[in-house]
């Protein structure tokens, strides 16, 4: 096993949850699937079709998301979009997240 | 798009692994969300890119099992050491005691050797299975239902009390105990065979002569075959006296011998109390056997003792751990 593959695979449970995060964040504006997936791509959230789309619906399910069929443009789509509840749960994630960050580089000029 | 094309086979590949009232709008959405890959991509090749897209999205299995959000596990993490040890327990000492009740059983209905053998492979090869097979049924079901009730945490909590009482025994004394286990074997198989084989023989007044048994035969009432295996059976469960008495009389041989002594000589682990108490006054012989209540009384006054100490109180003297240094 090389660094570089063990940085990948360390790199990939780094990222898991945040991708929930960055939804809850972006989903402020309604966004259909594959949008928010480009989205994400391009604000350098790298995540696969086949692990973002279930995780809409699991969001969905939990109560954090909402989401609405739009048929007004020539193929329907369904949109998500934050719930009241994933507003908060986002609010409270970010905390956590800030927290983490400032504790990693406090300990990482720490120890040089 | 033709009812046959490849996205309409991996949408309905993908739902019909789903709860049925999702399918309907799972399926809708995959079907969007396909088409929209596909056009951003640019196609001029519309096929290939489709073929590409559907790859990339990968095993329609994996996928659904995402959507429904199902453990791609039969057994989780979290239920799989209770498992294992379960099936250990089953197949170490249920298997070998029902095996060898149906072997008496045929020993007492005076078949033959061969017959016995056939016997103990059948129960081997059918109750062995069963023993597998049931507890995986039951933890797979109790798996999916946690995961249903979206148990992720533990939901008994570890204490230290949890810890077995004793110290796993050292190996070397291995070998002791086989030689005590083929002791009691062949006392058990020489009172067997002096019934069967009756070796004595006896002359009569009149010259003539007849075999007899070494032990009074009414002592061979129905019942001794039923007492013969309690005897085996009471005699395996016994702990091995030799040891227990090592243990209490030379704790320390055994802190730096045993594997657990290893890591408690380091300060890795606690040394359970009862190992680090001084020797009892006067000291005991060797008595051989053991009375097993003794040993679970003694077992439970040592549990009842290491609850005090959690609970913070003082504890009469004498019975504090020693410095870690020992």
């Amino acid at each position: 096993v090389t660094p570089e593959e063990l940085i990948l695979a360390q790199a990939q449970e780094l990222r898991r949850g945040t991708v929930v995060l960055a939804c809850l964040a972006l989903l402020e504006q309604p966004q259909y699937g594959y949008a928010l997936l480009e989205t994400l791509d391009t604000a350098g959230v790298a995540v696969d079709g086949n692990t973002l789309y279930p995780l809409l619906r699991r969001l969905e399910k939990q109560g954090l998301l909402r989401s609405e069929w739009n048929t007004e443009e020539s193929r329907p789509r369904k949109f998500y979009r934050v719930s009241p509840e994933g507003a908060q749960v986002r609010a409270g994630l970010m905390r956590e997240w800030q927290s983490l960050v400032a504790a990693v580089s406090r300990l990482s000029k720490e120890n040089g | 798009m033709s009812a046959r094309s490849l996205t309409n086979r991996y949408v309905h590949e993908v739902v019909r692994r789903v709860p049925a009232d999702q399918r309907h709008d799972l399926a809708d959405e995959l079907r969007t969300t396909i088409a929209d890959t596909i056009e951003a991509r640019g196609a001029d090749d519309r096929d290939a890119t489709e073929r590409e897209v559907l790859t990339e999205m990968g095993d329609p299995t994996q996928l659904a099992a995402r959507y429904a959000d199902r453990p791609l596990a039969l057994i989780g993490p979290e239920l799989y050491s209770r498992y294992v040890r379960l099936l250990a327990i089953l197949l170490t000492t249920v298997l070998p005691v029902v095996t060898v009740a149906f072997v008496v059983l045929d020993v007492l209905d005076n078949k033959d050797l061969g017959a016995a053998i056939v016997t103990a492979v059948t129960v081997v090869f059918t109750l062995g299975p069963q023993l597998i097979a049931w507890p995986t049924v039951i933890f797979a079901i109790v798996e999916r239902s946690r995961h249903r009730r979206g148990v992720v945490a533990h939901d008994s909590t570890w204490t230290a009390d949890d810890l077995p009482d004793d110290l796993p025994e050292p190996d070397r004394h291995g070998a002791a105990a086989c030689v005590w286990a083929l002791f009691d074997a062949l006392l058990v198989g020489l009172a067997v065979r002096q019934h069967i084989a009756k070796p004595y023989r006896l002359e009569l007044a009149d010259g003539s002569s007849r075999q007899m048994q070494v032990l009074n035969s009414d002592l061979w009432s129905g019942w001794i075959w039923p007492v013969l295996v309690g005897l085996c059976g009471a005699r395996g469960a016994q702990p091995d006296p030799v040891r227990r008495e090592q243990v209490e009389r030379h704790p320390r041989h055994l802190v730096r011998r045993g594997p657990g002594g290893v890591r408690a000589a380091a300060g890795l682990d606690p040394l359970p109390p009862h190992l680090l108490r001084a020797g009892r006054p006067g000291g005991r012989e060797r008595t051989g056997l053991e009375d097993p209540g003794r040993v679970l009384h003694r077992r439970g006054v040592d549990r009842a003792r290491r609850r005090r100490e959690a609970g913070g109180q003082a504890l009469p003297r004498g019975t504090r751990s020693p410095p870690a240094d020992r």
